[in-house]
């Protein structure tokens, strides 16, 4: 016995609803996404407040309203910094103490740890 | 005159190039663009040349310029913070603390900050801040 199928002609699927999600999802991509590039300036070990060891060998660097800063209390430029702190670098006790003074802000904090972080000394402590 | 019967177009298919397009800008930011961190506040993070890159993660610390704190998505006191840091590290691995402070937070605040994380026990500590193309 032959049974004739019909063949129907397929209906062409609807393609409204997946643009529909596509577009959601491409909104969604745009509006929560950032090309922005972050880096990460690493602190660790430090311990705000913990009472330091000893004082020998501690580099105190303080850093003043508007950037400047000084060590152990003598004026420095960011530039000379690295080389102020490599002179150091060979003894183990050296550590240096970041303290931000009033009307410091994070960039300025930030610009003295992206100096220091070239530095040959790997001791920080950041301290109030 | 009569004219035969014009074939009505689909309209579907004046649609395609459009879809085309857009996908092809949805694959665009899929690859290029990673999630921007989730926050209540608005923080413009400071600028530094150089760091170790990294992704912004989920669990990063948000502070913005007048020193309030966003921690998972809710805004929290610093005791909360403690609190919270220690639940996480309780339930194990938090390998690095991330705190992405604004970048015209005063200083001593973000020591203050730096206090509440490390009273939770939590030792690697970094800033992030965004890069900047150098001098």
């Amino acid at each position: 016995m032959q049974v004739d199928t019909p063949i129907t002609p397929r209906r062409r699927m609807s393609m409204t609803p997946l643009i529909d999600v596509v577009f959601l999802l491409l909104i969604f991509f745009m509006l929560a996404s950032t090309f922005m590039k972050y880096s990460r300036i690493d602190i660790t070990g430090s311990m705000p407040g913990r009472a330091a060891r000893s004082v020998h060998g501690a580099l105190y660097l303080r850093i003043h309203e508007g950037g400047r800063i000084d060590l152990n209390g003598a004026p420095l430029e960011l530039a000379g910094l690295v080389a102020a702190l490599d002179r150091h670098a060979d003894d183990e006790n050296a550590r240096i103490i970041i303290r931000p003074l009033e009307k410091t802000t994070v960039q300025d904090v930030v610009n003295v740890l992206d100096v220091v972080r070239r530095s040959r000394l790997r001791q920080l402590i950041m301290a109030r | 005159m009569r004219l035969g019967d014009i074939q009505p177009k689909k309209s579907e298919d004046n649609i395609l190039p459009l879809i085309n397009v857009v996908f092809l800008m949805l694959i665009f930011f899929l690859v290029a663009a990673t999630l921007k961190p989730f926050a209540g506040l608005d923080v413009r993070p400071a600028e530094a040349v150089g760091g170790a890159q990294t992704e912004n993660s989920p669990d990063t610390v948000l502070v913005d310029a007048s020193g309030r704190i966003s921690y998972e998505g809710a805004v929290v006191t610093s005791k909360e913070l403690t609190e919270r840091l220690k639940i996480r590290l309780q339930q194990g691995a938090m390998p690095r603390l991330k705190i992405l402070p604004d970048k015209a937070l005063p200083g001593a605040q973000l020591l203050d900050v730096l206090a509440a994380a490390t009273a939770s026990g939590a030792r690697h500590v970094s800033l992030i801040t965004a890069r900047s193309p150098g001098p």
